[in-house]
């Protein structure tokens, strides 16, 4: 799999706003079934999930969100990603009950995790580069973020 | 040769995290020269996996009356603070260099 194809601009969404982070997980999620990425019941399946098993991460100023679920729910490997213009809050992973705001969701769609992992690693291992994470966030434009992403997630291991 | 410490390592569900923690726990162990055997769970399924387990690395909060020791693993995914969690792993498991 080649890591940079997962960062598709039509499926990046800088400086969107919305009330909770069910409504940027419903959005991102419709984009993906509308390419095909993941099926229709995609979107219910990791909201659900989200409740259980919170996916935000405190990694700095800037926040993120890693929202995902079962491959069966998935057609093929495949992201979204949303800048949120103001924060909306997720619950935290290790401490489910507390709530953080976060700025940058990326929706996950996984189907084979053995292939997805080495990109989700190389990924996440950014969360913590305050530089990388507030040039994601600061970016204007979809093709600026596809841009940052691609850039840092094929460079070679 | 030691015996092979048993790692369980848990997250919410399986099907990402817990294999992006259990990699990179090899990993960086096996850099220090030592070999460690990971297993995947989900939370829910923790007290059936407990079978000859030497240390728990969850990125989920777990329950608080399973007395196998247990770091927290959200540093293995982001890389932040990582190089304390490795020494925490190495105390808990009683390997400290």
């Amino acid at each position: 799999m080649d890591f940079a194809e997962l960062a598709k601009e039509e499926l990046i969404f800088p400086s969107v706003e919305f009330e909770d982070n069910v409504g940027v997980i419903r959005f991102l999620a419709s984009k993906l079934i509308d390419e095909g990425v993941v099926k229709a019941d995609f979107a219910d399946a990791v909201v659900e999930r989200e409740k259980g098993f919170p996916t935000g991460l405190q990694v700095g100023e800037i926040n993120v969100a890693i929202p995902h679920t079962d491959a069966k729910h998935v057609n093929a490997a495949g992201m979204a990603v949303a800048t949120l213009k103001r924060p909306v809050n997720f619950g935290k992973m290790d401490e489910p009950e507390k709530k953080i705001p976060v700025h940058v969701v990326f929706l996950l769609a996984v189907l084979d995790p053995q292939g997805y992992i080495k990109f989700l690693s190389k990924l996440a291992r950014k969360f913590g580069d305050a530089s990388f994470m507030s040039s994601i966030y600061n970016a204007s434009t979809a093709k600026e973020i596809a841009r940052i992403l691609k850039e840092n997630l094929s460079e070679p291991e | 040769m030691v015996n092979k410490k048993r790692i369980l390592v848990v997250c919410g569900t399986a099907i990402a995290t817990s294999t992006v923690v259990a990699k990179k726990v090899e990993e960086l162990l096996s850099k220090r020269g030592i070999a460690v055997e990971t297993r995947q769970c989900k939370a829910a399924e923790i007290r059936s996996n407990l079978n000859g387990v030497d240390l728990i690395v969850a990125t989920t909060p777990i329950p608080k009356d399973i007395n196998v020791p247990s770091v927290r693993g959200l540093a293995f995914l982001t890389g932040v603070g990582e190089d304390d969690a490795v020494k925490e792993i190495l105390q808990k498991l009683g390997m400290e260099q």
